[in-house]
């Protein structure tokens, strides 16, 4: 790894650098995320992508598409980590894999519109179930942690988690479509 | 692809078990299927993914938010906290490792220490420290395994769980533990109070297991050691032979065996003076909100030494305040559906603090019913910033400790107390906390209940980016310096608020020894007796 590539950039690309990384975190993890459906995994998949943005960034041109330009390194990390996923059912085979990356690249706008109108339909939930969700995607919670504080099973969380999961897709499905948006 | 017909109903379904981790390999290899045949069945499934990711997003981002409106003074400047919250952790990573190495390597602590503080000079009497032993200044906090070797003079020592010694020169005393140190020679004298019940001193020749008492232990040189009970009873163990002493009662211990001790009763009358020694107690600043208002929707502090600070608590719903009868005068009474904030300057930093109050919770508190009591700092911000906010409240986690127990969290680290607070009686809760390590980086914490010593920790923030790409820090931002009182940290909240009863809420500018802390549950002041005074004698109060 060449660590001082970043290094030689000079600053005003630095700050653009870190403008670039920063400002399209989500939109890079929600693409590792469908590559590699498992949080941690698409976490350290992240870094590790960051850390290639940054040693590359000098191959990188200003204007051009930065969020295609990450993705296609996150689709490479993907590819060369899959090995260490092989024996778990984190990740698919690499032609699924590559069949996702292909259809969640040319996804990227609908994903933001769909991800802008999700904090709409959060806010129409069911304060109960909306506490319950985020407690499931709360850094460092999980579904035992939901259930716990939801006062429910473990099976029963489950299900109430598909279930919200169901609505807050429906919504955010039928508001984008009142909206006309892509 | 509608998402209600059978076959979406189906996709969906696994989906979420993928999501959620339970999918089978059937089921597994179903998808994966489904996923490379079919355009929509991928779409829908980048879709649902991508509202997975979203909501990991908008969880995390609920810890970082800045705060929502709350009566003046406090100006609401929202963050673009949405970018931060796996950008944070990742981006300051990566420009770290590979803009900073160097930085880094300079920056590091090194290893871990679980308990490395354990004790506070307070205070020396022409102390002549002997050649080659570190040289302390009173208040400064003595480590685990220091040895304090003094050729002449009288040094103080505030253990952590309370016990006070002072050794006599020429002396050596290492510091084991919070509640343990070995003699080696010279002469020590130990007040222990009954919260410190348990304090032990070792020597080669005899272990003093102290029962709530004042005792001295007298090491010759030759290894023999004196043990003489001034106060209490103490339980002595030399080759396995256990042995009470209680009060004027004396014994000599060597490796030939116990003995009486000679001139006991010269040696107890000498060793019961009082001893006064040079230095006065450091100057304490602090903060202190005794809620005895009945009415309006702010509690306004007494403040000493702390000029930036302005001592007014807002209330969340300014109707809503309720107060009630209190371990001092009047209590806070938060029924769960209210909180207080109070502008703090500098509370996000990592200084020497300490945090005390009085707690009452109701003996039915749910567990899923609010636990923060106070907090500070923004939630999540220690990504980006290597500064965690800090959360002061009860542990309803029952896998994490005993649950109704005093708990702080600082980022990922906890510590638990062991005290059940759930009871529905009045309990002295104090958290100091004392930054440390070279780069003071480390921040030891200390809980307190009802003056006991329950748990030690040290949190190590995750590593700050450097200093040149940092982006602002949470010390820049208003609820970053804000006190929270009945609530966590930022914007959003959900869930309860806390549900108990707060009176007496001291925030004060150093970390307060046991016997301090003791004192001021006892009497609910922080003022010394009147020979020690070295404080502002007139405190400011000021309100709107």
């Amino acid at each position: 790894m060449d660590e001082t590539s970043s290094q030689s950039l000079d600053p005003d690309r630095q700050k653009e650098l870190v403008s670039l990384i920063t400002r399209h975190q989500r939109r890079i993890f929600s693409y590792l995320y469908a590559l590699v459906p498992d949080r941690h995994a698409a976490e350290d998949l992240l870094q590790e992508t960051n850390l290639i943005i940054c040693e590359k960034f000098a191959s990188f041109r200003s204007g051009t598409d930065f969020v295609a330009w990450a993705c296609q390194i996150a689709h490479w990390r993907v590819r060369n980590a899959r090995q260490k996923f092989a024996r778990s059912k984190v990740t698919f085979n690499q032609e699924v894999v590559d069949a996702i990356a292909a259809t969640a690249s040319s996804m990227v706008k609908e994903l933001d519109a769909r991800h802008e109108a999700l904090e709409h339909c959060l806010g129409r939930l069911h304060p109960r179930d909306r506490e319950m969700m985020l407690t499931r995607y709360e850094p460092g919670c999980g579904v035992a942690e939901a259930a716990q504080r939801s006062g429910r099973s473990l099976q029963a969380a489950y299900k109430a988690l598909a279930r919200i999961r169901k609505l807050l897709f429906d919504c955010v499905t039928s508001r984008l479509a009142r909206e006309g948006a892509p | 692809m509608n998402s209600d017909d059978s076959e979406s109903l189906e996709l969906t379904a696994l989906c979420d078990a993928l999501i959620d981790g339970t999918i089978d390999d059937a089921g597994h290899e179903k998808l994966a299927r489904w996923l490379l045949e079919s355009d929509d069945a991928r779409r829908f499934y980048v879709q649902y993914m991508g509202l997975s990711a979203s909501l990991c997003h908008y969880a995390g981002e609920l810890q970082t938010e800045a705060p929502e409106p709350m009566p003046a003074p406090a100006r609401i400047i929202r963050h673009p906290a949405s970018w931060w919250t796996i950008g944070t952790l990742a981006a300051s990573l990566v420009i770290f490792f590979t803009l900073a190495k160097q930085w880094s390597q300079n920056n590091d602590d090194g290893a871990l220490d679980t308990d490395r503080f354990v004790a506070v000079l307070l205070q020396t009497k022409n102390c002549r420290w002997a050649p080659g032993s570190p040289a302390p200044n009173a208040g400064d906090h003595l480590n685990r395994g220091q040895v304090l070797a003094i050729s002449g003079g009288l040094a103080e020592i505030a253990f952590d769980c309370g016990a006070i010694v002072v050794i006599e020169g020429p002396a050596s005393l290492e510091l084991d533990s919070a509640w343990a140190a070995t003699l080696r020679r010279g002469t020590l004298r130990a007040q222990v109070p009954p919260e410190a019940v348990g304090f032990r001193v070792s020597n080669p020749a005899v272990e003093v297991v102290d029962l709530g008492t004042e005792f001295t232990v007298v090491a010759n040189e030759d290894g023999a050691a004196e043990v003489l009970v001034l106060k209490g009873s103490v339980e002595t163990a030399s080759e396995g032979k256990p042995l009470v002493l209680r009060e004027k009662e004396g014994r000599r211990f060597a490796k030939t065996g116990a003995s009486d001790v000679r001139d006991r009763d010269r040696k107890l009358e000498r060793l019961a003076q009082t001893l006064t020694l040079d230095t006065p107690p450091a100057p304490l600043a602090y903060a202190h909100w005794s809620f005895d208002e009945s009415e309006g929707d702010i509690a306004t502090a007494s403040v000493v030494g702390m000029p930036t600070v302005r001592p007014i608590a807002h209330f969340e719903h300014p109707t809503q305040k309720a107060g009630s009868e209190g371990r001092w005068g009047r209590a806070l009474c938060l029924d769960g559906t209210f909180a207080a904030a109070a502008p703090f300057p500098g509370i996000a930093s990592d200084a020497r603090r300490t945090v005390a109050f009085w707690v009452r919770l109701p003996q039915d508190a749910p567990l899923t019913s609010g636990q923060t009591i106070l907090a500070w700092g923004e939630k999540g911000k220690g990504r980006k910033t290597g500064n965690p906010a800090t959360l002061l409240g009860w542990n309803a986690r029952p896998g994490q400790g005993t649950v109704g127990a005093l708990r702080a969290d600082r980022g990922p680290d906890a510590v638990v107390g062991t005290t059940p607070l759930r009871d529905g009686n009045w309990h002295h809760v104090a958290a100091t906390f004392v930054p440390a390590g070279r780069t003071r980086k480390l921040l030891h914490v200390r809980l307190y209940v009802d003056g006991r010593l329950e748990a030690t920790s040290v949190s190590k923030p995750k590593r700050p980016a450097p200093p040149s790409i940092v982006p602002a820090t949470h010390e820049d931002s208003p609820s970053a310096e804000t006190l929270w009182i009945g609530r966590p940290p930022g914007g959003r909240v959900r869930g309860e608020r806390f549900r108990g009863e707060i009176d007496e809420l001291i925030v004060a500018g150093r970390a307060l020894t046991a016997q301090e802390i003791r004192r001021l549950m006892k009497t609910n002041s922080l003022s010394a007796p009147k020979e020690e005074t070295g404080g502002d004698p007139n405190p400011k109060t000021t309100s709107l």
